[in-house]
C-alpha cells in the first residue's frame, strides 16, 4: 500500500457548546482514489468533508495529509493547504458572480504565484477540455447550471490539485447536466485525479471505486465497487445501502 | 499579490458609485485640511516677505515734536549696532471723516502723512496703482489698496478731507503698499500726501505731531533695543511694533485657519466612519464570497489586503484631488491678503500640503486595516453555508409588535437591523449640526459687536466724543462732566483716556510697551467685565488683557512691574479681562492710580451711555451742533469692524463651510440609504411578493432616515447652541477672547434645521425612488 492522501484516527468534531456531530472516525483515501461519501441527512457528511478540506478544524482524533499531521495548524498553513493540495466545487457553484467564468478561474490560479499568461492558458484548456471555452467571458448568471458546475471544476483544477473534493456537486442540477458533471468527474478520475465526492444520489455514487457511509457521524463502512455490468453494481450497491440504515 | 489586484479591481469597478461617495468626502475633508494647514503655515509669509521686499520700519514711532527732541531720538536709533535704518521724521495729522468721495460719503479714520521717498531710508513705499512718479505731488493723494478696493475708489477721483477750514480736496493719484497697514485691521489706516502739503491745510498747531520708522537687521533684536531706548529717553509718545502688525496680518487668517482645521477635522471624523461603515456592509454583503476565497486558498491576510487595497486606492484618488482642491482654495481664501499686499501670487509651501496628504492617508489607513480585518475573520464554512452573518440583534426597541402598517414594522425592522450604524448616523449627523449650528451662531455673534460691546470688552456705551486738539481753550474734565449732566438724553458719561506703560521683563517674558485705558468714573458704569477678579479699586491695582497676562505669566494677585510716567513701579492684578479691540493686550487703570505721578492728567475721551428713548444719530447731531469744534465724535466699534471687512469675511466662511456640511450630510445620507437598500434587497422583494407596494417600502426607507435624521438635527443643534461658545472660544483665545460671546440665534437655528430636514428627506426620497429593486429585476 502506498502512502495514503488522507487518512484521520478517532476524528471527532463537536460544535459549542456541545453538539457532537462526529465521532472516533477512521478513513485513509488512497492516491487515485475516486471515493463516494453517502449519508442521510444530517450523518455529519458536509462537517467531515469541511475537516478534510481545511475549512473547519477537527476537534478530536488525528488527520495526516501525505503522512504529515495536520492537527495544530493556524489558519494561514489551513490556506496554504487549500491553496496547493485540493480543489473543491461545490453544490452550488459559489463563483463570483461579478467575475467572469474565465476570471474565477485564473482568480485561483493566480494564488500559485504563476503568470498570468500561464494561468489563462491552463483555464482556457480546462475550458476546451470542459467544453465551455466560448462562454469564457460571460457571468455566472449568463450561463446554465451545468455550465456553471463545469467552471466551478476548473476553478477546482486549475492549480492541479491532489484531491478533488465535490459536495453535492449535481444536487442543483437536471439529469442532462448532472450526467454532463459526472461524466467529467470520471475522465479526471481516469486521468489519475483522487476525488472525494459526497451525493445523496446512488447514480453518482456509482462513478466512484468505493463508497464510504456515515451512520449518525459514529461509524463509517465502506463498501468496494465490484466488477461487472452497472445494473449489477447498482443493485449491490443498493442492497449494502439498505443494510447500512439508508 | 496579483490575485488581491485583480479582485480589488473587479471590485472597485462594481461599487463606483459607493466608492465615488467615498471619494468625494476623503476629497473635501482633505482639501480643508490642506488649506487650513496651508493657511497657518503660510499665514504670516505674505506679510513677511513683503516687509522684507520694502524693507519695513520693526518700530513705528508716533509723537508730539514739541515733547520729545527728535534729531536726538533719530540719532540715538542710528547709532545702535541693530538698528539699520532710520527715517526722516514725518509729519502726520489724524484725521477723522466723513470723507466725500463723488458726492458719497465714507466714513475712516486716517491718519495723514507726508511722504517723500529717499534712498536707503525704510518703508518705501510700492506703488501698485497709478502714475510712476516716486513720492505724491502737491494735490495728490496715495492711499492703501485696500481702502481703495473697500470703497472702490479710482485713480483719479477726488477725495475730500474735512479739515477746519473747510474741505481739502485731493485727487488719488496712487494705489500703494505699506505692509504694516495693508491688512486694513490696523486702526487708523494712513495716506500719504506731499512733502509739504499738511501746512496748505492745517494750522501749525495742527501740525506737530511726526512719525520716525527705524528698521532693524532682525526683529529679534527688537526688545533689547527699546529697553535700551526707555532707558536712555523719557519718551512721550507711543509706538506700534513689528509684531503687532504682523499678529494683526495674520489674526484674522488664523482664525480662519482654526477654524478650518477644527472643521476638517470633524469632516475627517466623518469620512472615516462613511469608510468604517461602507467596509463593513460590504463586507457583511460578500460574507459568501469571502468564504469562498478562503475554500480557494486565499490567505486571511489576503482577504484584509483586498479590502483595504480597494479603500486606500479611492483614498489616494480622493486625498489627491482634495490636495489639488485644497490648493485652489487656498489662494482664493488668502486673497484679500495678497491683494493688499500687492503680491502676484501667493507662494504656498508644499510641506502643509505634504502634511495634509501623509494625515489623511493614515488615518484612512487604520480605519480601513480595522474594518478591513473583520472579512479574514469570517469563518469560512459557516459562510459557504449560510451565505450571510448570524443575526445578533439585540437592540429591540423598535420592534413595532403592536403596529398593524407594514410600512411602519418594515420602518421598524431597519432600523433596528443595523443599530450600530443607525447609531452612527446619528452620532455623525448631530456632529454636523452641531458644527453648522455654531458656525451659524458665531456669524450672528459678531452682530453684538453694538448691541453688546461690554461682552467684547468695550465700553457698554452708544456713542464715544474725543475731547479736540484742536481747539485753543479747552475746557477742564470737570467742566465738560458738568455740561454733560446738563443734557437730557445723556444718562451716564464714561471718561477714559488711551495710555502708555512699559511692563517690565518677568517670569521670562521682555519687557514691552503696553497700550491700555485710564478710566475716571466707575468701571461698573462703563458695564465693563472681567474674565476673572475684579476691576482696579486701589491705586495699586491694575487688570490687565488676558493675551498679556498670559504672556508674563501673571494670575491674580501677582505683582505686576512696569514703568509709569518714567517711575518703576509694582501694581497688584486685580483682574483679567478679555477685548477683541486690542488682540488680547492692554491694560485698565482707575485715575486715581495715575494722578499722583501726573497730576494734570485728564481724560480726553468721553463715551456716552443715553437714555433709552434718544436716537442716537439725532444726539450726535445736537451735540455737534451745541459744542462745535469741541468734541470730535469717534466711530463706533460695530463701524470700525465693519469697514475691516472682518464680519463679512466670517460670514462668507461660515457660509462656506455651513454649505460644506450640507454636502457632507447629503453624501451620507444618500451613502446610507444606498447601503440599506443593498442589505435589504431580498426582504424588499419578499414583501413585494406578498404584496408590499413600492411607495410603501420607499416610506418605511424615508422614515428609517428620519429616525436618525431627526435625532441628529434636534441634538446638534442643541449642542450647538450649548456648546458651539466653548468649541468657538478654543480659537479664539488667539484674537484676545478666550470666553467668546456666543450668542446662539433661535430662529437661524431653526431655520437650517428645517432646511436640512427637508433636503435629507427629499433625498432619501428621491434616491429610493431611483434605487428601490423592483421584484421584476
Amino acid at each position: 500500500m502506498s502512502v495514503p492522501l488522507i487518512k484521520t484516527q478517532g476524528l471527532g468534531k463537536t460544535y459549542p457548546p456541545a453538539n457532537t456531530i462526529l465521532q472516533g472516525l477512521d478513513l485513509e483515501i488512497q492516491p487515485g482514489s475516486y471515493t463516494v461519501l453517502m449519508g442521510r441527512s444530517g450523518a455529519g457528511k458536509s462537517s467531515l468533508l469541511n475537516i478534510l478540506m481545511g475549512l473547519e478544524p477537527l476537534s478530536a482524533g488525528q488527520l495526516w495529509y501525505e503522512s504529515r499531521p495536520m492537527q495544530g495548524l493556524n489558519e494561514k498553513q489551513w490556506a496554504l493547504y487549500r491553496r496547493h493540495n485540493i480543489g473543491i466545487v461545490f453544490q452550488d457553484h459559489n463563483l463570483i458572480p461579478y467575475l467572469s467564468l474565465l476570471e474565477n478561474t485564473v482568480l485561483a490560479g493566480l494564488l500559485n504565484q504563476r503568470s498570468q499568461s500561464e494561468v489563462r492558458s491552463r483555464a482556457l484548456s480546462l475550458f476546451a477540455e470542459l467544453s465551455i471555452e466560448p462562454l469564457a467571458d460571460r457571468l455566472p448568471a449568463e450561463v446554465s447550471g451545468g455550465e456553471r458546475q463545469r467552471a466551478a471544476i476548473a476553478r477546482a483544477l486549475i492549480n492541479e490539485p491532489s484531491i478533488l473534493f465535490a459536495d453535492e456537486p449535481t444536487g442543483n442540477l437536471n439529469d442532462e447536466a448532472s450526467q454532463a458533471v459526472l461524466q467529467v468527474f470520471a475522465q479526471l478520475h481516469q486521468a489519475g485525479q483522487s476525488i472525494i465526492l459526497a451525493t445523496h444520489d446512488v447514480k453518482s455514487a456509482l462513478e466512484g471505486t468505493e463508497v464510504c457511509f456515515l451512520r449518525d457521524g459514529k461509524n463509517l463502512t465502506r463498501w468496494h465497487k465490484p466488477a461487472g455490468s452497472i445494473e449489477a453494481q447498482s443493485a449491490l450497491l443498493y442492497q449494502w445501502l439498505h443494510e447500512q440504515g439508508w | 499579490m496579483r490575485a488581491i489586484l485583480s479582485l480589488s479591481v473587479k471590485q472597485l469597478q462594481r461599487r463606483k458609485g459607493q466608492y465615488a461617495l467615498l471619494a468625494a468626502s476623503i476629497l473635501l475633508g482633505t482639501s480643508l485640511l490642506a488649506a487650513g494647514l496651508g493657511m497657518l503655515w503660510g499665514l504670516h509669509r505674505p506679510f513677511e516677505k513683503v516687509f522684507e521686499q520694502l524693507e519695513g520700519g520693526h518700530f513705528l514711532l508716533y509723537m508730539d515734536q514739541r515733547a520729545n527732541d527728535i534729531p536726538a531720538i533719530r540719532q540715538w536709533f542710528a547709532a545702535q549696532e541693530e538698528v539699520a535704518s532710520v527715517s526722516r521724521e514725518r509729519s502726520f495729522v489724524m484725521q477723522n471723516g466723513p470723507f466725500l468721495l463723488s458726492g458719497q460719503k465714507f466714513e475712516q479714520q486716517l491718519r495723514i502723512s507726508e511722504y517723500r521717498f529717499f534712498e536707503g531710508e525704510p518703508d518705501p513705499l510700492k506703488k501698485v496703482a497709478g502714475n510712476s512718479q516716486s513720492q505724491p505731488a502737491m494735490g495728490e493723494i496715495w492711499l492703501p489698496a485696500y481702502l481703495m478696493q473697500n470703497h472702490q475708489i479710482e485713480i483719479g477721483d477726488s477725495l475730500g478731507i474735512p479739515t477746519a477750514a473747510g474741505v481739502w480736496w485731493l485727487e488719488v493719484s496712487g494705489g500703494v503698499i505699506d505692509p504694516h497697514f495693508a491688512s486694513g485691521m490696523v486702526n487708523p489706516s494712513i495716506a500719504w500726501v506731499g512733502a509739504g502739503s499738511l501746512v496748505g491745510a492745517y494750522s501749525l498747531q495742527e501740525l506737530q505731531q511726526i512719525h520716525l520708522s527705524i528698521r532693524l537687521h532682525d526683529p529679534a533684536m527688537m526688545a533689547a533695543v527699546w529697553d535700551r531706548f526707555v532707558e536712555t529717553f523719557s519718551y512721550q509718545g507711543s509706538k506700534m511694533d513689528y509684531e503687532l502688525f504682523r499678529a494683526a496680518f495674520g489674526s484674522v487668517f488664523g482664525l480662519m485657519a482654526s477654524a478650518l482645521l477644527l472643521v476638517s477635522l470633524l469632516s475627517f471624523g466623518l469620512a472615516m466612519l462613511l469608510i468604517r461603515n461602507s467596509l463593513i456592509a460590504n463586507i457583511q454583503a460578500d460574507y459568501r464570497q469571502i468564504g469562498i476565497l478562503k475554500s480557494m486558498g486565499f490567505l486571511p491576510k489576503a482577504i484584509t489586503q483586498a479590502y483595504l487595497w480597494q479603500t486606500m486606492s479611492i483614498a489616494l484618488l480622493g486625498v489627491l484631488l482634495g490636495l489639488g482642491l485644497g490648493r485652489t482654495l487656498l489662494p482664493l481664501l488668502m486673497q484679500s491678503a495678497t491683494q493688499n499686499l500687492g503680491l502676484l501670487q501667493l507662494n504656498i509651501p508644499l510641506l502643509p500640503f505634504l502634511l495634509a496628504g501623509g494625515f489623511s492617508l493614515t488615518m484612512i489607513g487604520i480605519i480601513a486595516w480595522l474594518s478591513s480585518r473583520q472579512a479574514s475573520q469570517i469563518p469560512a464554512a459557516t459562510a459557504i453555508r449560510y451565505g450571510r452573518p448570524p443575526v445578533k440583534t439585540t437592540l429591540r426597541v423598535f420592534a413595532f409588535r403592536g403596529l398593524r402598517q407594514a410600512k411602519l414594522y418594515f420602518a421598524g425592522h431597519l432600523a433596528q437591523s443595523r443599530p450600530i450604524r443607525l447609531l452612527s448616523m446619528l452620532a455623525a449627523t448631530t456632529a454636523c449640526m452641531a458644527i453648522m449650528s455654531s458656525l451659524l451662531n458665531l456669524g450672528h455673534s459678531f452682530e453684538g459687536l453694538s448691541t453688546q460691546p461690554e461682552a467684547w470688552g468695550f465700553e457698554a456705551v452708544d456713542l464715544t466724543l474725543k475731547k479736540s486738539d484742536q481747539v485753543l481753550i479747552s475746557r477742564r474734565h470737570k467742566e465738560i462732566m458738568a455740561m454733560f449732566e446738563q443734557e437730557p438724553d445723556i444718562k451716564q458719561v464714561i471718561p477714559f483716556q488711551w495710555y502708555n506703560l512699559e511692563i517690565l521683563a518677568q517670569n521670562g517674558a521682555p519687557s514691552r510697551s503696553l497700550i491700555g485705558k485710564v478710566y475716571s468714573e466707575s468701571f461698573r458704569a462703563a458695564g465693563l467685565l472681567n474674565l476673572e477678579g475684579k476691576h482696579p479699586q486701589a491705586d495699586d491695582e491694575i487688570s490687565l488683557c488676558v493675551g498679556t497676562a498670559r504672556q508674563y505669566g501673571l494670575t491674580l494677585g501677582d505683582l505686576v512691574n512696569i514703568k509709569l510716567e518714567g517711575q518703576e513701579m509694582s501694581f497688584k492684578l486685580s483682574g483679567i479681562y478679555q477685548d477683541i479691540g486690542n488682540m488680547g493686550q492692554g491694560f485698565r487703570l482707575h485715575a486715581s492710580s495715575l494722578l499722583e505721578l501726573n497730576p494734570l492728567f485728564e481724560p480726553s475721551f468721553y463715551g456716552l451711555q443715553l437714555r433709552p428713548d434718544s436716537d442716537v444719530e439725532f444726539v450726535k447731531t445736537y451735540l455737534g451742533q451745541s459744542y462745535g469744534e469741541m468734541f470730535k465724535p469717534e466711530r463706533s466699534i460695530a463701524e470700525i469692524v465693519a469697514s475691516m471687512g472682518v464680519v463679512q469675511g466670517i460670514w462668507g466662511l461660515v457660509q462656506l463651510l455651513s454649505l460644506f456640511f450640507l454636502c457632507v450630510l447629503a453624501i451620507m445620507i444618500v451613502f446610507d440609504q444606498g447601503m440599506s437598500l443593498r442589505e435589504e434587497r431580498e426582504h424588499v422583494k419578499s414583501l413585494q411578493a406578498i404584496g408590499m407596494l413600492r411607495q410603501q417600502l420607499r416610506l418605511s426607507f424615508t422614515i428609517r432616515t428620519a429616525l436618525w435624521l431627526i435625532g441628529g438635527i434636534v441634538l446638534g443643534i442643541s449642542l450647538g447652541m450649548l456648546l458651539g461658545g466653548q468649541l468657538i472660544s478654543l480659537v479664539s483665545g488667539g484674537l484676545g477672547l478666550p470666553d467668546f460671546p456666543y450668542r446662539p440665534s433661535i430662529s437661524l437655528n431653526l431655520a437650517i434645521a428645517l432646511f436640512t430636514l427637508l433636503l435629507g428627506l427629499g433625498l432619501s426620497t428621491a434616491y429610493c425612488y431611483r434605487k428601490l429593486p423592483s421584484l421584476h429585476s
